[in-house]
């Protein structure tokens, strides 16, 4: 049976689409579980009734401490608290040794972008859930996807609302922050 | 069913059409672009803990203070020190960028003989044979040190081995941004002793040609009260200190004694001089007698400076004093020559300046280890050194600032059997004509000290500490120089002594970075909690000296020859050169910036804060007025080959129609790779200055 020739090319525009949606992405980025299965909602709900600045503070000269370091964590967790497997973990290979937990930073940007987190919460006074969303009430932490050809965090170059370039233009013209130059953020 | 080949060639058509709606090229060609930013031997600063640490730049005389911001121990940010007595927070383009030197990919790593890699020891070992050679053999030649930033410790240690060689000198590049002060000390009897400007109470500076507001001096010291004071700028080039004076005076190149003297003519025959500075000068009526020959209306077809123009500068200046002259060059182009320093000198003397708030005035010199200063070498500038005398050269070129001529140094030494040894950082300047080229410490690198600069109205003294690890293979230059020579030392512990010998003084007081605390040097309790403070970022700042009798004075200098020198140099330097005007019709005028002028690597970086050539012209750009191209055949943009006397280089070539009808300005700085520098042919005129010479240009 000779084929139908007018099949083919919606066929090959079919597959492609569907590689190029579904197949690529999946291929592109590397999937990686955090080291530790921490609950921000553990910490920062009733039960734990913490704040995000009690970890994520602004040090006394203006720059963004970022995440905690272990010593933050055996203030509370020098020994278990509770019975779960993570904190154990965490006693275990981190608190007891010392040890720094490598975290992978979502929002981690490329070393040519300058970002002020006190610019925008002193000045703008831009609240944490603008930006992060409701990362502070959830109880895992989600796996941190890595572009395979770049290196960078899915959250800053792939996923459409994350910290990419043209999420800070939008904020920026929203906000009337009004022209910004290259340099701004670029140093 | 049977698949066909236009069948395939028709899904393969479908999928290349369906991939341009998809993501897959659109992701790609971004994330290889993104990729590159990645590539493992890009540096990158470590993650880590935020902190600042103190240091002082070393790129310049000027020794600013540091704050570095630092991440994992690693500096990313650099910015001025508010808290400094005199640099109050400023830093210049080349010090914000300062820490990205290291990374230069000019930066040597290894020892080079002839352009090729040689172990440091086996380096060290040749050398050291010889300078055995040299001995055992009786050759006259010299042994000679050319330091490049004099002061230091290290060129303390320098003078002092080579005091005990009995062929050893010390010599130095001509004197530059100090050069007036050092004519001042000349007119002066008695030792003068170190002399600094105060800038703090100037009311007028009469600048021939210095960058005033460019890099000159310490820029903070001159920012700082800028709006105090105003600016006579004489120059020929329409720099960016000519564009913020409060006057230009376009003067002709080559012009400036003849300026000086009408300046002084008028002063005098108005009687707007200084009554008091003239009876102390014992050589006043010769002094009247060679301004005398020179009135505006001689001096107006000399210099192209208009005689009416002449005269409101001399009452402007002497209306507005105190009021000080400085010359001093361009850090391209070269001093201004003796006489001129010596007309300048003159200059302030008439003014009043001497032992005067807001003029010229005394300081005391930084202390060094008694063990250094006792029997060091005299300090020799290196045109004052016999030509073809020197055997071995060691050349100081981790500290260089201002541009010097191969061909000045080249004419000192022993014809055919001279050995040259470049100690820098960078494969740039004099290493291409060095045969060892021995890798030296970059700032950051390692433990400096910085005393005060050359016109600083009071001592002072500070540290710049390393905040990062040098390359293996790299050696401070004067502790190789002490290997080679016999001469065992740590540099560190020297500038430890120093830091001591300054304590002992017990004068003056020590600001604290961190704080911006003042206290008393007498106050900090040992000399090791004063070292620790330097070391963790602090400073020493020497009380002023109390106002003393001015003393008596020789306008023409004390050797008696001074008035011919003066007349000679005023009647025009290139007219006294040999080259015919007729053949060369043009004037080179040789420019730089200060710590940009070849000898040293320059970071990009700031290029993207300012346009490129906002900050400054490439190294053999040549700027011409259009009228002046034109009738050269040139035109804008064009290539071109300057010739003088002494040879030819290519010039990229600029139409600017702010630059002097008949001259040719062209940039001294880091030139592109295998390009003469515009330097090597520049008159060398009597082997002390190089900024002005008879040139012809024409279009390739």
């Amino acid at each position: 049976m000779k084929s139908n020739g007018r099949i083919w090319f919606p066929a090959g525009v079919l597959v492609s689409l569907g590689l190029g949606w579904f197949g690529f992405p999946a291929m592109l980025y590397r999937a990686e579980p955090q080291p530790v299965a921490f609950s921000h909602k553990a910490h920062t709900g009733q039960k734990g009734g913490m704040k995000c600045e009690d970890c994520h503070a602004l040090r006394e000269d203006g720059s963004f401490s970022g995440i905690p370091g272990i010593e933050k964590c055996a203030g509370c967790h020098a020994s278990a608290i509770g019975s779960t497997a993570a904190e154990k973990r965490l006693v275990d290979e981190y608190v007891s040794q010392n040890r720094e937990i490598p975290w992978l930073v979502y929002a981690r940007q490329p070393e040519n972008v300058w970002f002020s987190h006190a610019a925008h919460i002193k000045l703008g006074k831009l609240t944490c859930e603008q930006c992060h969303g409701e990362h502070g009430k959830t109880d895992t932490l989600r796996p941190y996807e890595e572009d395979r050809i770049s290196g960078y965090s899915r959250d800053v170059r792939g996923n459409p609302g994350g910290k990419k370039m043209k999420t800070c233009e939008d904020c920026h013209g929203r906000c009337g922050v009004g022209q910004q130059g290259c340099l701004d953020c670029h140093k | 069913m049977k698949v066909g080949r236009r069948d395939l060639f028709k899904f393969a058509a479908g999928s290349v059409a369906g991939l341009a709606i998809t993501p897959v090229p659109w992701k790609l060609l971004e994330d290889t672009a993104l990729w590159s930013q990645n590539w493992s031997w890009i540096p990158r600063p470590p993650r880590g803990e935020i902190g600042t640490k103190f240091t002082a730049c070393t790129l310049c005389p000027a020794g600013c203070a540091v704050r570095a911001r630092c991440v994992g121990g690693q500096p990313v940010a650099l910015a001025g020190v508010a808290e400094h007595p005199a640099t109050r927070g400023v830093l210049c383009a080349l010090g914000l960028a300062g820490h990205h030197l290291p990374y230069h990919p000019l930066r040597v790593r290894q020892a080079l003989r002839g352009g090729r890699p040689v172990g440091l020891d086996t380096a060290a070992a040749e050398i050291a044979a010889a300078l055995v050679e040299m001995r055992r053999s009786g050759s006259k030649n010299l042994v000679a040190v050319l330091d490049e930033r004099p002061g230091r410790t290290a060129s303390w240690l320098y003078r002092r081995w080579l005091a005990d060689m009995p062929q050893g000198r010390y010599v130095t590049p001509p004197e530059r941004e100090g050069a007036t002060l050092a004519a001042l000390a000349e007119l002066i009897e008695g030792d003068a002793g170190p002399l600094g400007l105060d800038l703090e109470r100037v009311r007028t500076i009469l600048s021939f040609g210095a960058p005033v507001l460019d890099g000159w001096s310490t820029p903070g010291r001159v920012l700082r009260r800028r709006e105090r004071f105003q600016i006579v700028q004489v120059e020929t080039r329409y720099s960016r200190t000519a564009a913020l004076a409060d006057q230009w005076v376009p003067i002709r190149p080559g012009t400036e004694a003849a300026f000086a003297l009408a300046l002084a003519h008028v002063l005098i025959e108005e009687r707007l001089y200084d009554e008091a500075a003239a009876r102390r000068a014992g050589d006043f009526a010769a002094y009247r007698k060679v301004a005398g020959e020179f009135p505006p209306e001689r001096v107006a077809g000399l210099s192209g400076v208009a005689a009416e123009q002449v005269i409101q500068t001399a009452r402007l200046v002497a209306g507005r004093r105190p009021a000080i002259a400085v010359g001093g060059g361009d850090p391209g182009g070269g001093p201004l020559g003796r006489e001129e320093e010596m007309a300048i000198g003159g200059l302030n003397l008439l003014l009043g300046g001497l032992e005067r708030d807001g003029g010229i005035v005394r300081r005391r010199a930084v202390p060094a280890p008694k063990e250094l200063e006792a029997g060091a070498a005299p300090v020799t500038e290196i045109q004052d050194l016999p030509n073809g005398s020197v055997g071995l050269l060691f050349i100081d070129a981790s500290a260089a600032v201002d541009a010097l001529p191969w061909r000045l140094v080249e004419q000192k030494l022993a014809s055919g059997k001279a050995l040259v040894v470049s100690l820098a950082a960078y494969r740039a300047g004099y290493a291409g004509h060095a045969d060892y080229l021995i890798p030296a410490p970059m700032y950051l690198e390692s433990l400096q000290d910085v005393p005060a600069p050359a016109d600083a109205a009071e001592a002072s003294f500070s540290l710049s500490t390393a905040l990062v690890a040098p390359p293996q293979g790299v050696v401070e230059p004067v502790e190789f120089v002490g290997r080679v020579t016999g001469n065992a030392g740590t540099l560190s512990d020297w500038i430890k002594r120093r830091a001591a010998a300054v304590y002992r003084t017990g004068r003056g007081t020590v600001t604290t970075y961190t704080t911006g605390k003042v206290e008393p040097l007498a106050e900090v309790g040992s000399a090791e909690k004063f070292w620790n403070a330097l070391t963790e970022g602090a400073c020493w700042q020497d009380e002023r000296v109390g106002g003393r009798a001015a003393p008596g004075v020789a306008l023409l200098g004390r050797h008696g020859d001074g008035a011919a020198r003066l007349r000679r140099a005023a009647a025009g330097r290139l007219d006294a050169g040999e080259a015919p005007a007729g053949q060369y019709p043009l004037v080179l005028a040789p420019f730089g910036w200060r710590g940009a002028t070849g000898n040293t690597a320059l970071s990009p970086v700031m290029s993207k804060v300012y346009q490129e050539s906002g900050l400054r012209r490439a190294g053999n750009q040549a700027a011409v007025h259009p009228a002046t191209g034109a009738a050269c055949g040139l035109t804008d943009g064009c290539r071109g080959v300057i010739e003088t006397q002494c040879g030819s280089c290519g010039v990229a070539v600029f139409f600017d129609p702010a630059v002097m009808p008949g001259v040719i300005q062209v940039a001294v700085g880091p030139e592109p790779p295998r390009t003469r520098s515009v330097l090597e042919v520049c008159d060398l005129e009597g082997g002390c200055s190089w900024r002005a010479a008879r040139a012809r240009i024409w279009k390739v």
